[in-house]
């Protein structure tokens, strides 16, 4: 039994230690955001974060996970209320297939929360790991600038 | 004009007292600038001639390959003894060299010209722009290089042969308890330490590293082979580990994610007492955890 | 005759070559015919031509609500939110009125691959020429029942109105209304000038649930699957692949922990050979014929030196 901290919720899982956090996430707990795509770390499907920290879903063991949070798509909005990162994806329309999209936003999320006032450069240096096949990327940028932007704009009003 | 003007202030220069003094430079020279040309040894071939004008002339290949003495020269009477550079250790490419397949002029030529050796690994750290740049320059002159890189670990060819294979053979045996390991960790009732080295390699390495060399697509070097993990000093399996390998920008070549984010300092240290552990036959590393500090401290995760 | 030519000059020169795309020739099938061609005399419906009953594309309610049927699949490209431009546009009703099928075995026509650009030409037309033929039917039984010339009414939101005001919606018309009969020929769609919904920029209605983690369409695999195991899959750089079925699930074998793996081959032996090491797994192994020199070639270079090391 391992347990493990999603989107702020308390879980025992009872799968081998060294399964990937993926398989649980989906498996187990029916979180479907983060998605399978190469499971070798190279296409960042997978992505959620840790402890606010990017990481690849697929390689990452349950075993390293006591007492750390993780936060999935599910966990930073939902359809009826969606995040600030999710809402700017959703005014730009930045998806065509949406299998990337979910850890677009995860990284981007991290982005926003380390960097909010990241330069075009540090933005496409950022995102890098993370890979589109549709040709969606200048939306996701764009996506992400609103982003950014709202989030000084929060800072502003408050 | 097609670009607007910039405002912006000229940076401070950086570098520190006393290299900042230009008549310091010139004391230095004086004790350890070597000047005159490169005289070729005519016992040699033309090509390992030219090896050694390029390696030892534009390549430097001592400046980091060669341990530096308290005022930062080349220790002449070490050269190739394996030197430092940018925290990652170069390794020693005379006979003192821990690799486990002896290098070659074929191995060293693949290393330099493409990045990868299947015997060795990837190029990375501060290797990864050398053989980018290798990768352009005329192929006579890599193997030129090469030719003198493997001559200098020996040049019994039939014996070095010989090691790759016991090497190799080695690998095999390795490669196999890499499965059965992750027998002993999918069944659920797998060891639930968060610190458990070869349950972190199981869950997290195993799925490009598992069968030496032989995933699909990702083609990991063999590492037991695997000149990082032979290393004396755990510094560049630290780098590798926290930050992975990248392609140079806008080129293409191997990635192998970083794992900064996803395993804590003591997660890290327990993986690497298990990789050096399972699949070098050298002695563990002692004080990795410092080593670990400063690796992180010196690329910024 | 010889003046220099700067570059400026030039691009001024250059200034009158505009170039030009129209889509009104997609979205008017058989009503604008190309230049210089008889106008035809039967419009192309698209897959109503394969699929003619009506009902298999559109369907009425008597709440006025409307159900579009298509046999292509969303995969991103927009096409779902497309077909609800489609039938708002020729049944002059709102959106939100409007629910779109796509691709299901049990419920819509079988449109083939959704792949070549033809969700549009071939399921976008259908869907409007259908809605344009239940527009056209539900104005005729509104002629009717308000005793009033059908050139007359005027439809909005799934109201039809007569000159004199008087309001009949489209669900009180679907008492008399057969929508289980074939296309009519001559049904025919707006004009590209009177498009109101189509063409114009529309939020495309499968991203929130992209961006929230619903479930959704992905190249012909719904991207959520019952249990997805955890498979390593090693084939050597230079033998003949091989293939792997994957073993059933069992009470022992909890759904996360069915890890498998294969390990076939090394490259001096063809024959396959695998190696278990989960008490969880069973399988088997077929050689399959695929060629690995057809292997992108980074993959076959490196990988076969890596192969022979292992």
């Amino acid at each position: 039994m391992v347990t493990l901290t999603v989107n702020g919720k308390r879980h025992q899982i009872d799968a081998a230690p060294a399964t990937p956090l993926l398989y649980v996430l989906r498996n187990d707990l029916k979180l479907n955001a983060a998605k399978f795509g190469c499971g070798l770390g190279q296409c960042g499907a997978c992505t959620v974060l840790l402890d606010k920290e990017p990481v690849y879903a697929c390689l990452t063991p349950i075993s390293v996970l006591e007492g750390r949070n993780v936060t999935t798509l599910e966990g930073l909005g939902t359809p009826d209320n969606p995040g600030p990162v999710q809402r700017a994806f959703i005014a730009e329309q930045a998806a065509q297939c949406g299998y990337c999209i979910p850890g677009m936003v995860m990284r981007a999320q991290a982005l926003i929360d380390h960097k909010p006032r990241a330069s075009e450069s540090e933005i496409r240096d950022y995102m890098a790991p993370n890979l589109c096949r549709c040709g969606t990327q200048i939306r996701i940028l764009r996506a992400i600038r609103r982003a950014l932007s709202e989030t000084h704009t929060a800072e502003v009003v408050r | 004009m097609t670009r607007d003007a910039v405002q912006q202030t000229n940076k401070q220069p950086e570098i520190p007292f006393p290299l900042n003094i230009r008549l310091a430079a010139a004391g230095w020279k004086l004790l350890f600038l070597r000047r005159g040309p490169v005289a070729p040894d005519p016992a040699q071939s033309d090509a390992w001639n030219r090896g050694r004008y390029l390696a030892e002339g534009l390549g430097h290949c001592g400046a980091c390959h060669t341990p530096r003495n308290a005022l930062g020269a080349e220790k002449t009477s070490e050269a190739f003894n394996g030197g430092v550079s940018e925290d990652w250790h170069a390794p020693a490419l005379n006979e003192t060299s821990r690799a486990a397949a002896p290098w070659t002029a074929e191995t060293a030529y693949q290393y330099l010209r493409n990045g990868f050796d299947a015997y060795h690994g990837h190029a990375s750290g501060p290797m990864a722009p050398v053989a980018e740049n290798l990768a352009k320059v005329p192929e006579a002159d890599v193997r030129a290089i090469a030719i003198y890189i493997a001559s200098l670990s020996g040049t019994d060819d039939a014996a070095k042969a010989q090691r790759a294979d016991t090497a190799l053979k080695a690998a095999r045996e390795k490669t196999l308890k890499v499965e059965s390991l992750a027998a002993s960790t999918t069944g659920s009732g797998g060891n639930t330490a968060t610190t458990d080295g070869a349950t972190i390699f199981a869950g997290a390495c195993a799925t490009c590293h598992r069968s030496g060399g032989q995933a699909p697509r990702a083609r990991p070097v063999d590492l037991s082979l695997s000149d990082s993990v032979n290393a004396p000093d755990a510094g560049n399996l630290l780098h590798i580990i926290l930050s992975g390998i990248h392609p140079q920008a806008n080129e293409r070549g191997f990635i192998m994610p970083g794992f900064s984010a996803a395993l804590t300092d003591a997660q890290i240290v327990a993986l690497v007492a298990y990789v050096r552990g399972h699949f070098s036959d050298k002695p563990q590393w002692t004080g990795v955890d410092t080593r670990l500090a400063q690796a992180r401290k010196n690329n910024g995760s | 005759m010889n003046a220099p030519h700067s570059r400026r000059a030039f691009l001024a020169g250059t200034g009158a070559l505009v170039i030009a795309f129209s889509m009104r020739d997609a979205f008017a099938q058989g009503v604008m015919p190309a230049p210089g061609v008889a106008p035809a005399a039967k419009p192309s419906p698209g897959d109503l031509s394969k699929y003619p009953r009506l009902d298999s594309w559109i369907r009425l309610e008597a709440n006025g609500h409307v159900t579009v049927f298509a046999g292509k699949a969303e995969l991103g490209t927009g096409v779902k939110t497309a077909f609800i431009q489609c039938a708002a546009e020729e049944l002059d009703l709102s959106a939100s009125s409007i629910t779109m099928i796509t691709a299901d075995t049990a419920l819509t026509t079988d449109e083939g691959y959704t792949a070549g650009s033809h969700s549009m030409q071939d399921c976008g037309t259908a869907i409007r020429y259908a809605a344009a033929d239940l527009h056209a039917t539900l104005i005729e039984l509104a002629a009717a029942r308000l005793s009033v010339n059908a050139t007359d009414l005027k439809s909005a939101n799934g109201v039809i109105t007569a000159p004199d005001a008087r309001k009949v919606s489209y669900g009180e018309l679907v008492d008399g209304l057969d929508q289980h009969r074939d296309f009519r020929a001559e049904t025919r769609i707006k004009p590209s000038s009177a498009l109101a919904v189509m063409g114009k920029p529309f939020d495309r209605v499968d991203i929130p649930g992209k961006l929230t983690g619903g479930e959704m369409y992905v190249q012909g695999h719904a991207a959520r699957r019952h249990v997805a195991l955890r498979a390593w899959y090693d084939r050597p750089a230079t033998a003949p692949g091989s293939q792997v079925s994957i073993p059933p699930r069992s009470k022992n074998c909890p759904a996360s922990s069915r890890s498998f793996a294969t390990a076939a081959s090394s490259r001096s032996s063809p024959s396959v050979r695998s190696r278990p090491f989960s008490p969880c797994m069973s399988w088997k192994m077929s050689r399959a014929g695929d060629d690995q020199t057809k292997l992108p070639k980074q993959s076959d270079t490196q990988g076969g030196a890596a192969g022979a090391a292992a």
